[in-house]
This record gives structure tokens, sequence and C-alpha cells, in this order.
């Protein structure tokens, strides 16, 4: 199984915006190196009002903001993190078709505006599904 | 040629490029021309019934090619085209 390393620090930063989000779903991307997390970059979310509680959208503009972020701290965009509110955090066959290869997904379980749990996920190379990965949680960055 | 860009996490695809030069007229032709030299990219650019995923988006010269001719917008040997990715899920 893979690994995800990632900090408390950086898992409350995420747990901050997820729960400023419900009920409807926050994302934002994961920026690090080699299995790890060194920096979040929570974004908002570009869905329509009456979609985003099932749905999240990170515009292209985002996408490239964040690549440059990653590159002046000399980092990569390694991984999406999301949330599902109210609902399990299993990929959903949605986020299937929008995932891209070698990203970790980390899906956060969101009920009542608490954070329950977070799972993190890879698409394999052909697509057709995803294997979970561990995530270690490390008390720094 | 024109110069064509991929999102950083792609360029395990085109031999870490973060940039190169690639013939087409038009941006269609390009992509034949993209997906001829680097094959493995095609399930990723294009879902089973051949349409272009839809968390990709291509633009010229910084202009959304929606905005544009599509896939037959003409291209000029200095154009820059990049395909930029966009994050989406449920």
């Amino acid at each position: 199984m893979n690994m995800l390393k990632i900090s408390n620090e950086l898992i409350q930063r995420i747990n901050t915006h997820v729960r400023e989000a419900y009920p409807e779903e926050g994302a934002g991307f994961l920026l690090g190196a080699d299995g790890e997390v060194r920096d979040v970059l929570p974004l908002p979310n570009a869905r329509e009002d009456e979609a985003r509680h099932n749905r999240f959208l990170i515009t292209p503009e985002d996408y490239l903001k964040a690549e440059m972020k990653a590159a002046e701290i000399g980092v990569d965009l390694i991984g999406v993190f999301h949330s599902h509110p109210d609902s399990p955090n299993i990929p959903s066959e949605y986020d299937r078709e929008w995932a891209q290869p070698f990203f970790s997904y980390i899906i956060t379980r969101v009920d009542d505006g608490q954070v329950v749990s977070h799972r993190s996920w890879r698409l394999t190379e052909d697509r057709a599904k995803y294997n979970e990965e561990e995530i270690v949680f490390s008390s720094s960055q | 040629m024109p110069a064509v860009r991929f999102p950083a996490l792609m360029k395990y695809y085109v031999e870490n490029q973060s940039e190169f030069s690639m013939p087409g007229s038009t941006v269609a032709e390009l992509i034949q021309n993209v997906l001829a030299k680097y094959p493995a990219l095609q399930p990723h650019l294009f879902d089973s019934a051949g349409e272009l995923r839809r968390h990709f988006n291509i633009f010229v010269n910084g202009a959304h090619i929606r905005d544009l001719n599509g896939m037959e917008t003409l291209l000029k040997d200095d154009d820059k085209i990049i395909f930029m990715a966009s994050a989406a899920g449920g």
C-alpha cells in the first residue's frame, strides 16, 4: 500500500477549510514531494451554488496559480483534498472520471459539520479504479 | 513550430519536458501529433468515446479554444498551446 505523509498542522488546515465549507464540499491542493505533503492550498469551490453540496471544481486558473506556487517553493502539486459532507469518504464514480494519474486524493468525511475521518486514494494507471493509500500523520512538517 | 505545455504532473508522459515544440496547423492536428509521439497520454486526455476529458482545458496564447474555433483553431509557428487541467469531483 502506498503511503502519504502529512503533518497534523496541515491536516488541521484541511479540517478548518472543509468545516467552513460544510454543508458544501471544500477542496484544495496538496503540495509536496516524495509522498509527503509540505503545504496545502485551500481554494474556492467554483461549482454553481446548487451543486456544491456534492460537487467541487477548481478552475484551470486556480490550478495554474497552484502550480506556480508549488514551483515557487520548490515542490510539486501531489494531490487534491476535498470533503464528502454527510457521506462516506470513498471516491465516487464522478471522482474517478475527473481524477488524474499520480495524484493523491484525500477525502474527508464531514458529518453534521464535524470532521469524522480522512482517507486517501490513488487512481490506477489504467484509470479503472482507485487504490487506498495509508495516511501517516506526523507531529511536525 | 507551436510550443506545447502540459500540467507538471503530466510531464511523466512527455519525457519530463515542461514545454516542447510540436507541428500542427490546427489544435486537432497538433494533438494528433502529440499523441503519435507520446501515445501513453491518450487515455488521460481522451475518454473511451474519443472526447477530450472534461478536466482538460486548452488555451492558445492565453485564450480558451472554446472562445476561438475549438479544435479547428488555426495555429501559427509562434503560438503557445497550454493544456491546463481543472480539478473536480464529488
